[in-house]
């Protein structure tokens, strides 16, 4: 990240080449770390564009009967928008621009749609791994095409290299302290975790995803949810002036697990309201719901926290 | 710079801080090593639905049943009969519907039945019947009596 935030001020002139080739730290660019870092850029890109469609209970059917022919042509569809994003430029994940870069980057963003399906798909129980191959292919490669998009429109959404951080956030923080920054770091998780968890509160898929969570997937729920707010706000979104940042809400962890108690509130509260729960329901099945809204509604939160 | 001018100067209109001094592919070994794993994982992911296409058959839904007497059990005068609903067809089969009938000596037959909403070829769907009476004490008939296909 301390590489990104340097890299980020550079403009494209060339005089800049030499600084950036080394880097901070003294490291190469293109080492493993940048390399990981990208991937949990384009997968933060991924779940914040796709996170909707994954609990669309339609895409999981249509994966279990589709043709196999069809899967190899949405498989060639994600490649292809891969390739168009990429070779378009701006909004990548990567950093390369070439022609063998684009098609790199297309690659990289259909194995993440692909990695990035699997993982949300098994901890949320939609496919278990003894069952028939081609259906759980089908409901991995449909579920990767949105995945795959996201991915590939990371920079559009988290800014080239990660520079959408508080430039301007770190002024207003600066300027009205870490209370303030603290309650503006609330009110946007909110607004951010309204604004997907609206789109699948009410929805018959949160009943139907929370009766089939059993305590395992639980707790790779919460997992997932906890290393996706960290990954989408402090690998992908903020440079390196997050560790700068003053007031005890703002350091990583503190503001990770912050994040995802606020978004399970707006979970609980989108939930009441919609009716899907009331006083008095057994409370497994209440936690089963907000753990499984709380999913898209932390991505949110977390997406939010970078615009707001 | 070394190569030609006009390569030169087209890497570095659209990818300038992206090359190294050379100008010339610089890709460290991290990225190409990510580079193939990728690929060859798509691969994997196309060959394998290339594999099943080619392979598979294409059967239409065939449904079984098999009541799992073993996992019977018994719960406020209930009896609580799972049964295991398998497709070992090739087809999907939607809106499985299940009727099973229980006949005993005490009175009439009683009737249970349950929905499965998706049967994809090769799965294994279990549905539970409620019955009042025992059911290993009477005559038990489970029946597929439709499905969709979709």
């Amino acid at each position: 990240m301390e590489r990104r935030a340097g890299s980020l001020s550079d403009g494209p002139g060339q005089g800049q080449n030499e600084s950036e080739g080394q880097g901070h730290e003294g490291r190469v660019q293109g080492s493993w770390k940048d390399e990981l870092h990208d991937f949990l850029r384009a997968f933060s890109g991924a779940f914040v564009f796709a996170t909707p469609l994954l609990y669309t209970m339609e895409m999981w059917w249509i994966g279990t009967y589709a043709d196999l022919w069809k899967l190899l042509v949405f498989l060639g569809a994600a490649f292809n928008v891969g390739l168009g994003l990429a070779h378009s430029g701006g909004t990548g994940f990567k950093r390369r621009k070439d022609l063998f870069g684009a098609l790199e980057q297309a690659v990289d963003v259909v194995v993440v749609g692909l990695v990035g399906a699997v993982v949300v798909l098994l901890v949320l129980n939609r496919i278990d791994l003894a069952g028939p191959l081609d259906s759980i292919l089908g409901q991995v490669i449909i579920q990767a095409v949105p995945l795959s998009i996201g991915a590939s429109v990371a920079n559009a959404i988290f800014g080239a290299g990660g520079q959408r951080s508080r430039e301007s956030g770190k002024s207003g923080g600066v300027q009205g302290g870490p209370g303030r920054a603290f309650f503006r770091d609330i009110g946007a998780t909110v607004i951010g975790g309204l604004f997907i968890g609206f789109t699948v509160a009410p929805t018959a898929e949160i009943p139907l995803l929370a009766a089939e969570m059993d305590y395992a997937h639980e707790m790779g729920l919460i997992g997932l949810s906890l290393l996706l707010s960290y990954t989408i706000v402090f690998v992908s979104g903020f440079g390196s002036g997050q560790g700068q940042q003053a007031g005890l809400f703002q350091r990583p962890l503190t503001e990770t697990a912050l994040t995802y108690v606020v978004s399970l509130l707006v979970a609980l509260g989108a939930l009441y309201l919609f009716d899907r729960i009331e006083p008095g329901d057994p409370l497994p099945h209440v936690v089963s719901m907000v753990l499984v809204l709380g999913f898209p509604t932390t991505v949110g939160g977390a997406a939010g926290r970078l615009v707001v | 710079m070394p190569g030609n001018g006009s390569d030169a100067a087209r890497k570095g209109q659209g990818n300038s801080q992206q090359q190294g001094e050379s100008g010339r592919d610089d890709r460290s070994v991290a990225e190409w090593i990510t580079f193939a794993i990728s690929a060859a994982l798509i691969l994997g992911v196309a060959g394998l639905v290339s594999y099943l296409y080619v392979s598979g058959g294409n059967r239409p839904p065939i449904i079984e049943t098999e009541t799992l007497v073993d996992e019977l059990r018994r719960a406020n005068d209930e009896y609580y009969l799972p049964i295991a609903i398998t497709n070992v067809g090739d087809g999907t089969a939607e809106q499985v519907q299940v009727q099973v009938r229980l006949a005993t000596s005490a009175g009439e037959p009683e009737t249970a039945g349950f929905t499965i909403q998706f049967l994809a070829g090769g799965e294994t769907v279990q549905g539970t019947a409620v019955f009042s009476a025992n059911p290993l004490a009477g005559d038990l008939a489970v029946d597929v009596v439709s499905f969709q296909r979709p």
